[in-house]
């Protein structure tokens, strides 16, 4: 194998791929990216068995070949190797060393045999549609928060995505909770994705797609079968394995008789949150939240620290004292982008759904602190 | 202006996320207490009269047990409410067999009791049978006809026993993996020889325990089976 690629969009494809990688393998081949010359083209591929991203980029390739060489070695060279340099990439005959040759540096990396790279990306994936990348990008933004990462509760440790009806229109739904606070996101039903099962992707995929989508075209194509998940960017392929598990019966902690309800700014809410919550202490981080008549009153002690009040006007009256967490309230109020949220609440003891006025394509239930 | 909270002891409430209960007859786990109950569901339609008395304290699987036998045979669930509200025939007709999931509540009422005798009655004439299930041992039962009280008195019953550390230990971990979670066989051995004997017990173990640990972000551990049973002792549930 022998190639020379222009080092800026090695150092691209090299970004996306060795962030699957993990930092610590006891199996050594997983810290490995497997690389393949052929046709023009060099193809980068890694997994950690759970999640696997194939990337491939234009290359001037001089012999075909593959090897797989150690994944964050290669990325730290390209990334301390000068910009607008080529790299030039060549495997000895006997496929156990790697050199890699830019200007006057020479790096010389042990490579492991291409067989024992774990392939989990194939299969066939039967359910398939597009999605526009700005759409799943707000599904991904407007959910993810929420995801859980105790790894007891290991059914809520990704966004379950899943085909339903809201209103007599078919959308696509996501949802994630951690059992404290609960995002639900949903757009129109892509083309093709009627009768595709529910499925929980996990947080790790969640992180790398979204990492993904910035840089991707107009539109994502999705395929997954009940344990996989695929998705296709322009020149990069990443296949998860999705969360065996059953994602709890979530539509049952949405409350619907909550008859308390108050506007207010969201930008105005969230300064006012993160202020008070300074005075804060401890991992509830818990502020207090009064509302009589129009007047809001946000609030926080701590023994150490001292106390904070703030007051805010909101549309609406209504009378009830309630704590949150603050760190929960700030993750939901930063997801509304319109003017105005609305707060529908119950009592102290139950749920409250937090909504953006102008776009009701996300809902979110926030659970309160016993104070 | 309000005042600023004290807030000590600040506790998160969870979202009420409950599992789905398992029901399927490989679910059910038996011991010497539920044998002779799962024998008699066995034996059907081998059943010497239309009722069949499932007797057992709370939480002790009779529910479970009916919908197995409701699974194999194809029988309807009556709500036994209807007893009061419904007539006998109409009751009989809404299909071949029937389950009647705890009549307890509906006993020494004139009404339901007597619906319930008719009911007897026309299964027995029409060859067709009813599970019946209840706390109280028929026995014990006060009943208001006489005639209903000698028809289930004599009924056979299946009845469940208290059960033993076995059943028990394999009933906590079934609970737990209902609602998805994996539990050490530390924190069950920890639990078992502290914990009150009954299935009812054992239920509201695992819900705390799932509340706690969702709360707390915890795993379900020795420690925290610790904190749910001392939470036992002075919170109810």
């Amino acid at each position: 194998m022998k190639l020379s690629i222009e080092r800026a969009a090695l150092l691209r494809s090299l970004n996306h791929v060795q962030s699957v990688v993990e930092r610590r393998n006891t199996i050594p081949i997983l810290a490995n990216v497997l690389i393949k010359a052929e046709n023009g083209a060099l193809s980068m591929a890694t997994t950690d068995m759970d999640l696997e991203i194939n990337e491939s980029v234009a290359a001037n390739v001089q012999e075909p070949g593959a090897t797989t060489a150690p994944a964050h070695t290669l990325h730290d060279i390209v990334r301390k190797l000068p910009d607008g340099q080529d790299v030039e990439i060549a495997l000895n005959p006997e496929g156990t060393q790697m050199t890699v040759k830019a200007g006057r540096s020479q790096f010389k990396l042990s490579c492991l045999p291409v067989a024992d790279f774990p392939e989990i990306g194939a299969g066939n994936l039967p359910a398939g549609f597009a999605v526009p990348a700005a759409d799943l990008r707000a599904l991904i933004d407007r959910t993810k928060f929420a995801m859980s990462t105790e790894e007891t509760r290991y059914y809520l440790n990704g966004i379950y995505v899943h085909e339903t009806e809201h209103d007599g229109v078919k959308v696509l739904r996501a949802v994630a909770t951690d059992g404290h606070r609960l995002a639900r996101f949903e757009m129109p039903l892509p083309e093709g994705a009627t009768g595709m099962p529910g499925v929980i992707i996990p947080r790790k995929a969640i992180g790398e797609v979204r990492k993904l989508i910035d840089e991707a075209g107009d539109s994502i194509q999705i395929s997954l079968s009940e344990s996989k998940i695929r998705f296709a960017f322009d020149h990069i392929v990443l296949t998860s394995k999705l969360i065996d598990g059953t994602f709890p019966d979530y539509q049952r902690v949405i409350p619907e008789g909550n008859d308390k309800i108050v506007e207010i700014d969201a930008k105005t809410l969230t300064s006012a949150v993160d202020r008070v919550s300074t005075i804060s202490d401890g991992k509830s981080r818990a502020v207090k939240i009064s509302l009589h008549g129009k007047h809001m009153t946000i609030s926080a002690s701590s023994a150490e620290s001292g106390s904070a009040t703030e007051e805010v006007e909101v549309n609406g009256e209504t009378d009830i004292e309630i704590g949150f967490n603050a760190k929960y309230l700030l993750d939901i109020t930063s997801q509304i982008e319109g003017e105005g949220c609305r707060l529908t609440l119950a009592d102290a003891a139950s749920p409250t759904i937090i909504q953006d006025n102008s776009d009701p394509s996300a809902l979110y239930v926030l659970m309160p602190l016993r104070v | 202006m309000t005042t600023p909270p004290k807030m000590q002891a600040v506790e998160q409430i969870p979202l009420d996320l409950a599992g789905r209960t398992a029901h399927g007859r490989e679910d059910f786990l038996i011991g010497p207490g539920n044998k002779s109950a799962v024998d008699w569901i066995d034996r059907w339609p081998d059943w010497p009269a239309p009722f069949l008395i499932l007797s057992g304290p709370a939480a002790s699987g009779k529910t479970h047990l009916a919908a197995v036998w409701e699974e194999q045979t194809g029988a309807m669930p009556i709500r036994p409410d209807r007893l009061l509200s419904d007539t006998a025939e109409h009751i009989a007709h809404a299909g071949q067999h029937l389950v009647l999931d705890g009549v307890d509540p509906w006993l020494g009422e004139r009404t339901a009791e007597t619906a319930l005798f008719h009911l007897y009655n026309i299964l027995k004439e029409e060859k067709r049978t009813a599970l019946v299930t209840m706390r109280m041992n028929p026995s014990a039962a006060a009943f208001e006809i006489a005639d209903l009280a000698s028809r289930m008195r004599a009924a056979p019953l299946a009845a469940i026993a208290p059960p033993d550390d076995t059943l028990l230990a394999s009933v906590l971990i079934k609970l737990f993996s209902d609602r998805q979670l994996a539990v050490s066989n530390d924190a069950i051995r920890y639990t078992l020889p502290r914990m009150e004997r009954s299935f009812a017990a054992a239920r509201d173990i695992v819900i705390r325990a799932d509340r706690l640990a969702l709360a707390q972000k915890r795993g379900i551990s020795v420690p925290l089976m610790r904190d749910v049973l001392a939470a036992m002792q002075t919170e109810p549930l």
